[in-house]
């Protein structure tokens, strides 16, 4: 069922078993994974089922070190949340990305892929995908056209990539959630407080706000943070009344480690022979698996280099787009949205089709690649507050000379391997041509996919949540999403969010079971 | 990239640009003709992109290395021994098995931006040199 909060009365008490903060994609999932069973569920959004202007102003933030988008056109405040604007670019985490490497600091996951393969499945659903596949060799028996580069395959692979209609959440599952029993999604009822017991070992309620004035206090066994990374640090931080450095911050570890996607051209490949890489490219709105170039764990550990991916486009196309740092420039994301439309249509589609037809010999090469973890990447409050009293978000973006050496290293790995099988040669961009330049140029941009922030680590000393994404210390408190990678991968993470909130949402039903632990 | 112009330039107009600049010893205008043309690379980018290269790698090499020296090291085949340059046809195949040996064993340079395999910079460098 709907409740609009605007129209309750004023210090309303809602009371229910569980209670998920925020309606994007990890808290639609998980609410609608509890559809059907005899507890009661809270779901809290900040915003309506449309855009609106005072609600989106609540994200906004200052940004500090690397040029970044602006906080407040990052997400999307309402039902569905980002899912309104994602691109549906979906592939699952690599194994590596779950281990210990010596060679990157600060990572390492409590968890293994294989502890989210079940749960990745489910995702595929829940994200309008094709079956959990994603073997090159599964999907080369669907499309004989897809052919992989001859290169050796224990230095680069191909990453195969699935491609969700985008589903979008606020439309897709509005009536599965507003027609279910047993969910109780609140709109305009915006977290700005969490309340817990006197040493902070649980949490009580939390109090969400709207700008009518009013003031609510929900009530539940468990918590679920859903808010993604900017915000599940922003709240905890701000919950200070009985933790003054912030609930589960007494390692000063809340806020640390955002990480991104740094996603950036990095070179060229200039075929030998014309070739349209019907496996490589991108059919902006067609569902068509694709492949990016990956570089194999052996391959990455004997360089000691991030993970990352090389993807396609027509060099002729590409070179005509603008940096997308600068497409998404404004602080309101329609506007956003809409340039970046115009920009990935530039030029018109049936013009890319005539050059892929024509002169398909140069192709762009635009990396995506984890950020190393980094304490120093991190949120903050201001002390600035937003219209309903909270401390707005800072955030600070540090890279390092670690993932542009990545980047630089995977180019020329792929040049050695385009070189070995005579099909071409590739051209580092000038940025990546000076090995002792650390720098980063003016079009580095990221993805849009915040992560860290309350990472998960077995050791309270060096992670927020466990590998239950369980608050350390605090036993009915819970964060979900991106804000819980440990590291971030090569692939947009949504899918992964999906997984690893699925994951969560078992766990709590085990802990809702007679004899598991339900007092909070 | 103007690569139809280049081959053209190659094909035809080259030899009597080169043969004034000729001061190697023993290798003739018809072989430095072969040895001045990254086969592959020569398909992918024009005459002007192969000259520059030719340029910056020179500058990156730590010593002064001149034209006799880098045809010398064109004319050694991947075991060392010197490559007879009347055949042309096995010249061309020697030089191909170079650039793809260099590949395989890691033999590569970076020349602006270019992930290069050493014989093809140096076949660059000597096109730049002949140039001059």
């Amino acid at each position: 069922m709907h409740i609009d909060a605007r129209k309750l009365n004023d210090h309303t008490i809602i009371e229910g078993d569980i209670c998920i903060v925020g309606a994007g994609a990890a808290g639609i999932s998980m609410a609608m994974d509890w559809i059907g069973t005899p507890y009661k569920v809270i779901l809290l959004e900040g915003g309506g089922f449309d855009y609106d202007e005072r609600v989106q102003d609540l994200y906004a933030g200052k940004i500090t070190g690397q040029r970044y988008y602006p906080l407040k056109s990052c997400r999307l405040h309402y039902f569905g949340g980002t899912t309104g604007h994602w691109a549906g670019f979906c592939s699952p985490l690599d194994e590596v990305d779950f281990m210990k490497r010596d060679w990157v600091e600060h990572s390492g996951w409590p968890i293994q892929r294989k502890d989210l393969d079940p749960f990745y499945a489910k995702a595929q659903k829940i994200l309008e995908l094709g079956p959990y596949e994603y073997g090159l060799n599964y999907w080369q028996k669907e499309n004989e056209a897809m052919v992989p580069f001859p290169f050796d395959e224990n230095v680069v692979w191909n990453k195969m990539w699935q491609f969700s209609p985008p589903t979008r959440f606020g439309t897709k599952y509005k009536d599965t959630i507003v027609k279910a029993k047993n969910i109780h999604l609140y709109t305009y009822a915006n977290v700005v407080d969490i309340n817990a017991n006197e040493n902070a070992s649980s949490v009580k309620s939390v109090t969400a706000k709207n700008y009518t004035g009013k003031e609510y206090t929900v009530k539940a066994k468990h918590f679920v943070f859903a808010c993604c990374s900017v915000q599940n640090a922003r709240l905890l931080l701000a919950a200070n009344k009985q933790a003054s450095k912030g609930l589960g911050n007494d390692n000063d570890q809340v806020g640390r480690y955002f990480m991104e996607h740094i996603e950036i051209i990095s070179a060229e490949l200039w075929l030998t022979e014309s070739s349209p890489l019907k496996l490589y490219t991108f059919d902006f709105g067609k569902k068509r698996p694709r492949a990016e170039l990956a570089i194999h764990p052996k391959a990455q550990e004997e360089h000691k280099i991030l993970n990352g991916t090389a993807s396609f486009s027509s060099l002729e196309a590409a070179r005509k787009r603008k940096p997308i740092i600068e497409v998404w420039s404004s602080d309101d994301p329609r506007t956003n949205g809409d340039k970046l439309f115009k920009n990935y249509h530039t030029p018109p589609p049936a013009e890319v089709e005539k050059m892929k037809n024509n002169t398909s010999r140069a192709y762009q090469m635009f990396t995506r690649i984890e950020q190393a973890p980094n304490p120093n990447s991190r949120i903050t409050l201001d002390t600035e507050k937003d219209s309903l009293g909270m401390p707005r978000a800072m955030l600070h973006w540090e890279l390092t000379a670690f993932e542009k050496r990545s980047i630089r290293t995977i180019y020329e790995l792929l040049g050695l391997e385009a070189g070995k099988a005579g099909v071409g040669r590739v051209k580092l961009l000038d940025y990546l041509q000076d090995e002792k330049d650390a720098s980063w140029p003016s079009f580095t941009g990221g993805g849009w996919h915040h992560m860290g922030t309350t990472r998960m680590a077995d050791d309270p000393k060096k992670g927020v949540v466990d590998a239950n994404c369980t608050v350390h210390g605090i036993h009915n408190l819970h964060m979900t999403g991106g804000s819980c990678f440990s590291t971030a991968g090569a692939p947009n993470p949504t899918l992964s969010v999906v997984a690893l909130t699925l994951r969560l949402s078992d766990h709590l039903k085990e802990l809702m079971k007679p004899g598991g632990n339900r007092e909070a | 990239m103007k690569r139809r112009s280049f081959i053209l330039l190659s094909a035809t107009g080259l030899t009597a640009l080169v043969l004034p600049s000729l001061g190697c010893n023993h290798v003739d205008a018809t072989t430095t003709k072969i040895l001045q043309l990254p086969n592959q690379l020569s398909h992918i980018v024009d005459a002007q992109t192969i000259r520059d290269i030719g340029n910056a790698y020179r500058k990156q090499l730590s010593t002064d290395v001149d034209k006799d020296k880098l045809l010398k090291l064109l004319l050694t085949d991947d075991a060392g021994k010197s490559v007879s340059s009347s055949d042309t046809t096995l010249l061309k195949t020697v030089l191909n098995d170079k650039v793809k040996s260099d590949f395989e064993k890691g033999n590569t340079v970076n020349v602006k931006g270019w992930v290069l395999s050493e014989t093809e910079a140096r076949q660059c460098a000597v096109y730049s040199l002949t140039q001059q």
